[in-house]
């Protein structure tokens, strides 16, 4: 088992706790003070608090077992960066275009078939801003598994392609996940994009964004220890963090262009479908 | 040897954590929302279930 220094340790414990904190705080606003960010009401199956908590334990219980694996692989240090950057870099993204949806998506016309907005979350006990801890939970250990498997199977390949791969295997499970989790009786979300091309009934955007976020995320997360030997640990998380957040608006700003060029070049909605789905 | 046991189950963790997930976020709903295309839909991770089984298995043997 690696072990870390002091400070390495100092710099993680306040990384979780600050997580923390920042999910005790998003919750309270959520549930208690819906209007304050005009949280969706939805009325779907398995929304009530003692249900939405017990389902929040399985994401809680996974990520443990990736998280306890990689701190023992990479120490607490290095664990704890990927916990929580994977954790606010995902939710981050997420939370961008949930609210960028509730918010501003009349301005830039992307209005869909009557209702406007991107997508939105309709359960979840604890939350991230408006979303819930599940999606960032799921994507650090979806995102840990796929980046490690490759790891372990092609442990000679470039730091690039490994992230690459690691992103193709998540986007190929996503491909699943997503038609069964906004299926009857579930809605975990609810689509509201306009997105011309779809696949299994999912706007391609979200393929695309689960692809870059995972591939950038990995790529980047391989420099952290570069970082470490010039600066200290504090200042090498923040450093990783703050390029980890020009990444999550590069990938926003790609996925409007995305969503801009498409409107303009494609008139009819094409679903590459499956059994009708 | 209480060590090596448990370092050697750790190794197994990430691709036990996706197993878990495919099955909790995956399958059981699927079969939950009654929709059979849904569950058959589910064959299209098949080629990322074969990499987490080789990862585990290479993982455990080192």
């Amino acid at each position: 088992m690696k072990t870390n220094s002091a400070p390495e340790n100092r710099t993680a414990w306040m990384l979780l706790a600050l997580m923390a904190f920042s999910v005790i705080a998003s919750s309270v606003i959520h549930h208690c003070f819906p209007s304050l960010l005009q949280v969706r009401s939805e009325a779907v199956a398995f929304s009530r608090y003692p249900v939405m908590f017990l389902l929040d334990l399985i994401p809680i219980v996974l990520a443990w077992l990736c998280f306890e694996h990689a701190r023992r692989t990479m120490g607490f240090y290095q664990a704890s960066v990927f916990l929580g950057g994977s954790f606010f870099f995902t939710g981050l993204v997420e939370n961008i275009w949930v609210l960028f949806g509730r918010f501003m998506i009349g301005t830039v016309s992307l209005v869909a078939d009557g209702a406007s907005g991107t997508y939105y979350y309709t359960r979840g006990f604890f939350w991230w801003i408006e979303t819930p801890i599940l999606i960032c939970l799921a994507w650090f250990f979806l995102a840990y598994s796929c980046v490690y498997a490759v790891h372990v199977i092609a442990p000679k390949l470039p730091a690039v392609l490994r992230a690459a791969l690691g992103g193709i295997l998540a986007v190929i499970f996503d491909l699943w996940l997503d038609p069964v989790q906004v299926s009857a009786p579930w809605k975990s979300w609810v689509w509201l994009s306009n997105d011309h091309i779809r696949i299994f009934s999912i706007p391609l955007s979200n393929f695309i964004g689960w692809f870059l976020m995972v591939f950038v995320f990995a790529w980047f997360f391989e420099r952290l220890p570069r970082f470490r030997e010039r600066f200290s640990p504090g200042v090498s998380a923040f450093l990783f963090y703050l390029s980890l957040l020009g990444l999550a608006f590069g990938i926003f700003l790609v996925q409007i262009a995305y969503g801009l060029i498409t409107m303009r070049l494609i008139d009819t909605t094409m679903n590459l479908t499956c059994g009708g789905i | 040897m209480r060590g090596y046991i448990v370092q050697r189950l750790v190794s197994l963790f990430p691709a036990l954590a996706f197993m878990l997930f495919w099955l909790a976020g995956g399958l059981l709903p699927a079969i939950v929302s009654g929709r059979a295309e849904l569950v058959v839909l589910g064959a299209v991770t098949l080629p990322v279930v074969a990499v987490m089984i080789m990862s585990a298995v290479r993982s455990y043997r080192r």
